[in-house]
């Protein structure tokens, strides 16, 4: 006894300091709450926009907008835009902020082009300066309706998302009261969800915790057993929290439902131990049915154990990083759990049950249940029936539902629609012209500036704004135009004629300088701007030019007075390589985003090198890595459960027909995705190998139970069917208490996990039942 | 006793920081004189550098004159092809304004441009058009303070009255030849680098001491701009006519 006392002592003590070494660990999580770290470093998204930064800085916009009902064009707002402009150009990690306040406004003056700030003088000269060129500034610095202006914020390359954003607030702070203030784009999106993140992980472990609290307690009326329950799944999750924080696992939307899950899953085991000690020790005493208990339930719990974690185990074949750190979190989780349940449970009871509970304590057995009774009617009298119905709905509904789930890793779709980040981005989209981007780099084969190529680039573009959710694509394009338009030859002027060729300019060549010419000089400098037309040049003879090779030397020197304002466009004004076309997006879903991706590439000549990135083109790969993630887990959850089945049943018979709950489980999932119209994105599409890990138990019980003969089907569903539906029951209450999340995919992984669990359980409880007294040979041992 | 004596040290050290600050002003008007002259012509080569080592060249020669006080400058591209013998005219008017043309080859047209963006780059480099003409303030353009100083170079700290493109500079300076041979430029805050400027290569021209050679970087991108000057001439007599609108227009004197 004393041994015990001590040993007791020893697992109790080791297991606090685990955890308490754990949780110490907790500041340092590295959080990471933005999708690209779900994309593998070489994924090729990930090289394009390495590609496209390193030559156009950071993909990264911010978009700072400020909205009067009354109107935002008067001096005050214009001052105060000014005085925001210019601090937020100061900020750390900003590489430029452009508004109209800032904004050098080209215009045709008598005798030539005049560069002033687009601001200058009263509203009525900036209203006619915007209407001059209104495909410039409306819908991205200003809204067409006049309520609203916008601060587009550049980033550096490597800036501190955080940091920028929390100065950014405190700047719009003093504005409440003056003016409607909103913050959008990729990195506040992130930001949200970093801060939902630590969020739900101070509010879900506790509900979940409290919900799992209340289930123990249903089922063991007891207040210190319903605690004593909680320590090992407290214990595995504060472990694998430790994992995470002392080997630098980043904290992700994945790997922060680890220690969650576990509280769920694990409860299993220590209702069985629990329940089990109840009804032994009032017999045989503490340390007695402990022994017994823990004899009788090491391999139930282990083998059930087992299937969950390769359940889990399973995302390891996962091509995204944080799903298989996932996989190994809940794996090793699982186990620790499962032994935890089986060693220091017992210690913890031994501690503390010290003297025989009253028998008002102990249990009542309860009742036979309506479910039940339902259940072993509808397997005796509609067995056949039902059997064939249900296995003829799943063949059904299972690849119909699978065909027709929308896929989708939109991050703004993980939050409510009433949120107010979701608020103020359909606002501004329905406002301005999308705050969403495509960002495509493209290379041409014949010089960036040649007519043919900017022409080529303008027909895509046309191309690209007739799609419904494109906002506008930005491009170099009206830069050009406008210069045409106001350095070019007008309509009604004649032609310069040619001129004799000039001679070689070298101040420091010992030719002294040609002074004479065969013509006499009149000067063209008189003549005014703004003559020409709002096009590409691209008739040579137009522009008293020999060829097309003119005319883009003739775009070059355009761009020359442009030349800090281009390179968000081009990567050189004079002698450019790449260019890049932004399209702004309206909406992202991922429909569009596929069509788009599939569309470009032929808008453009073969030859040309085109390269789509972005955030947006991030979320459209995440999506197909997703896809394709949930295929192979499922594939090897299903390999790897079937093969432990095999190896329990030692009967390949039998390893496939427990399979069947499983495949009503997924059907379950995959119909009630479709009814609800809930995406397979990053969490959802964690959904499937975890249903069969954890469904796949319910049969086993089952089958195992098919399998002693001294029991007939009203029997076994009264034990093992009840206790199926129990954990069922636990198991689904449990994943509840994710509605509470602040992420919606999260909150829809809740739904579904319960609704999968409920029909693994129910399924395994009629097809299984039906089987045993319709074709009892299939479900039985030969030589048993 | 104890009260004059505070006094005493106290007028000192005021004495002492007046007289510091003079002479940070006066080394930085040293540094214009030593770099300014009655006319010049440049023959300048722009090594614009990328990140990842890419190299593109300009080649530019730009020809000003000082009469009467007022600069007239005349920048002509050289290369690349596309742009050659675009020209820029800069007249500097008696109210202290300068009138801009600019000549685009490829049209046979100038035009007068109403301003420009000084703190735009020039021709795509790190080099804005401000830079071009000054990297460092003189006595009545900025508040000088001498930061450091040594056997060999001052360190001096510039904050521009006017913050139109820089709001502080620090320029070290050559004591021998009042040379800048580092200055790194700080945002209108005066808090973050912009950008740094390095002298890699100093030369003696007609016994005027010149920066031959200088590297200007951008911190944000590390995108950076060699500047060499491969021929110089100085106070030498110029035609006029260079800085005429026929000669913008017609190449020809």
């Amino acid at each position: 006894m004393g041994y015990k006392v001590n040993r007791d002592a020893v697992i109790i003590t080791v297991c606090a300091l685990i955890s308490v070494l754990s949780l110490v660990g907790v500041g340092r999580l590295k959080i990471d709450s933005s999708t690209d770290v779900f994309i593998p470093a070489k994924a090729p998204v990930v090289e394009t926009n390495r590609r496209i930064e390193a030559t156009f800085g950071s993909l990264d916009a911010l978009v700072v907008s400020l909205e009067d009902e009354k109107g935002i064009l008067t001096t005050e707002h214009l001052a105060l835009l000014g005085e925001l402009t210019d601090r937020i150009a100061q900020l750390e990690g900003v590489k430029q902020a452009s508004s109209l306040s800032n904004l050098k406004h080209l215009e045709s003056a008598l005798d030539g082009v005049n560069v002033v700030p687009l601001t200058m003088g009263s509203i009525t000269e900036l209203e006619a300066r915007i209407a001059s060129w209104p495909s410039f500034y409306e819908g991205i610095f200003l809204s067409k309706d006049r309520r609203s202006v916008s601060i587009l914020i550049q980033t550096q390359t490597d800036y501190n998302a955080s940091q920028l954003l929390t100065s950014l607030k405190q700047l719009l702070a003093p504005l409440e009261g003056t003016v409607d203030t909103s913050i959008l784009g990729l990195p506040v999106v992130n930001e949200q969800i970093k801060i939902s993140l630590l969020s739900d992980m101070i509010t879900l472990g506790p509900v979940v915790a409290v919900l799992i609290m209340l289930v123990l307690y249903l089922f063991l009326r007891s207040i210190k057993a319903t605690l004593l329950c909680l320590v090992p799944l407290l214990f595995s999750s504060s472990l694998t929290l430790g994992i995470m924080s002392w080997t630098g696992i980043t904290f992700t939307m994945a790997t922060m439902l680890v220690p969650i899950l576990l509280l769920i899953v694990g409860s299993a085991y220590t209702i069985h131990i629990f329940s089990h000690f109840f009804e032994e020790y009032e017999e045989v005493g503490v340390t007695a049915a402990l022994t017994k208990v823990v004899r009788k339930n090491t391999y139930p719990i282990l083998s059930a154990a087992a299937t969950t974690a390769f359940g889990f185990l399973a995302q390891i074949t996962s091509p995204l990083l944080p799903f298989r750190t996932f996989g190994l979190l809940s794996f090793i989780g699982v186990v620790v759990c499962a032994f935890s349940s089986l060693i220091l449970l017992p210690a913890l009871i031994r501690l503390v049950y010290q003297k025989r509970p009253s028998r008002s304590r102990v249990r009542k057995k309860v009742g036979r249940g309506v479910w039940l009774r339902i259940e072993t009617s509808l397997s005796n009298h509609y067995g056949k029936a039902t059997l064939f119905i249900s296995l003829a709905l799943a063949a059904i509904i299972l690849p119909l539902s699978y065909n027709n789930l929308e896929k989708g890793t939109n991050i703004l779709a993980f939050f409510s629609k009433s949120s107010d980040l979701v608020q103020d981005t359909e606002s501004y989209n329905q406002r301005m012209q999308g705050s969403s981007s495509l960002s495509v780099m493209l290379k041409p084969s014949d010089s960036a500036l040649h007519p043919q190529t900017l022409s080529t680039i303008e027909r895509a573009i046309q191309e690209l704004e007739k799609e419904p959710l494109v906002g506008s694509v930005q491009s170099i394009l009206p830069f050009v135009k406008r210069m045409n338009q106001l350095l070019g030859p007008g309509d009604e002027l004649p032609i310069s004629p040619a001129r004799e060729d000039e001679p070689v300019f070298d101040f420091f060549s010992d030719v002294p300088p040609d002074t004479t010419s065969v013509e006499p000089y009149e000067s063209q400098a008189t003549q005014a701007g703004g003559q020409g037309r709002y096009e590409i040049p691209l008739d040579p003879e137009r522009y008293g030019l020999e060829d097309e090779n003119q005319l883009s030397s003739l775009i070059a020197q355009y761009l020359l007075l442009y030349s800090a304002s281009l390179d968000a466009f081009i990567d050189d004004p004079l002698e450019p390589e790449h260019l890049l076309i932004t399209i702004l997006l309206k909406g992202s879903d991922t429909r569009t985003l596929r069509h788009l991706s599939d569309l470009i590439p032929t808008l453009f000549p073969s030859s040309w090198t085109v390269e789509i990135g972005g955030g947006e083109a991030v979320s459209l790969a995440l999506t197909d890595l997703v896809t394709k993630s949930q295929l192979i887990s499922l594939f090897s959850s299903l390999i790897a459960v079937w093969l432990l089945v095999l190896l329990t049943f030692r009967s390949a018979k039998l390893a496939t027909i427990s399979m069947i709950p499983c495949l009503f489980a997924l059907a379950a999932v995959f119909a009630a995705m479709a009814i609800f119209s809930i995406k397979l994105d990053i969490i959802t599409s964690l959904l499937a190998a975890l249903c069969i890990g954890v469904g796949i138990d319910y049969a086993i019980h089952l089958i195992a139970a098919f399998q002693r003969d001294d029991q007939d089907l009203v029997t076994i569903m009264q034990t093992t069917g009840k206790a199926i539906l129990a954990n069922a029951a636990s198991v689904a209450l449990g994943f509840s208490g994710l509605l509470f999340s602040r992420f919606i995919p999260i909150a829809n992984m809740g739904l579904l996990f319960s609704i999968a669990m409920i029909s693994a359980s129910l399924s395994a409880l009629l097809i299984l039942g039906a089987i045993k007294v319709h074709y009892s040979s299939l479900i039985t041992r030969r030589n048993p | 006793m104890k009260r004059p004596f505070i006094t005493l040290i106290l007028l000192i050290l005021a004495a002492s920081l007046v007289w510091a600050d003079l002479s940070a002003g006066h080394v930085m008007t040293k540094v214009m004189e030593t770099q300014s002259s009655s006319s010049s012509a440049l023959d300048l080569m722009l090594t614009l550098i990328d990140p990842n080592g890419q190299i593109r060249e300009r080649r530019i020669q730009t020809l000003s004159q000082t009469k009467d006080g007022l600069t007239s400058s005349l920048t002509i591209f050289l290369s690349p092809e596309n742009v050659r013998n675009t020209r820029f005219l800069s007249l500097e008017k008696e109210d202290g304004k300068s009138e801009m043309w600019i000549y685009l080859p490829a049209l046979k047209r100038s035009r007068r441009i109403g301003s420009s963006e000084e703190g735009g780059s020039f021709m795509g480099s790190d080099f804005s058009y401000a830079d071009m003409a000054s990297t460092t303030y003189d006595e009545k353009q900025a508040a000088h303070q001498m930061l450091e100083e040594d056997a060999t170079r001052y360190i001096i700290q510039s904050i521009p009255y006017e913050k139109e493109t820089y709001g502080k500079t620090v320029t070290v300076v050559d004591k021998a030849t009042f040379l800048p041979l580092r200055v790194q430029f700080y945002d209108r805050d005066g808090t973050t680098l912009l950008k740094t400027l390095v002298t890699d290569q100093t030369d003696v021209v007609d016994g005027k001491p010149i920066a031959k050679a200088l590297t200007m970087t951008t911190e944000s991108s590390g995108h950076a701009t060699r500047l060499v000057m491969m021929q110089t001439r100085f106070d030498v007599p110029l035609n006029s006519a260079y800085f005429t609108l026929k000669f913008l227009e017609t190449g020809r004197l």
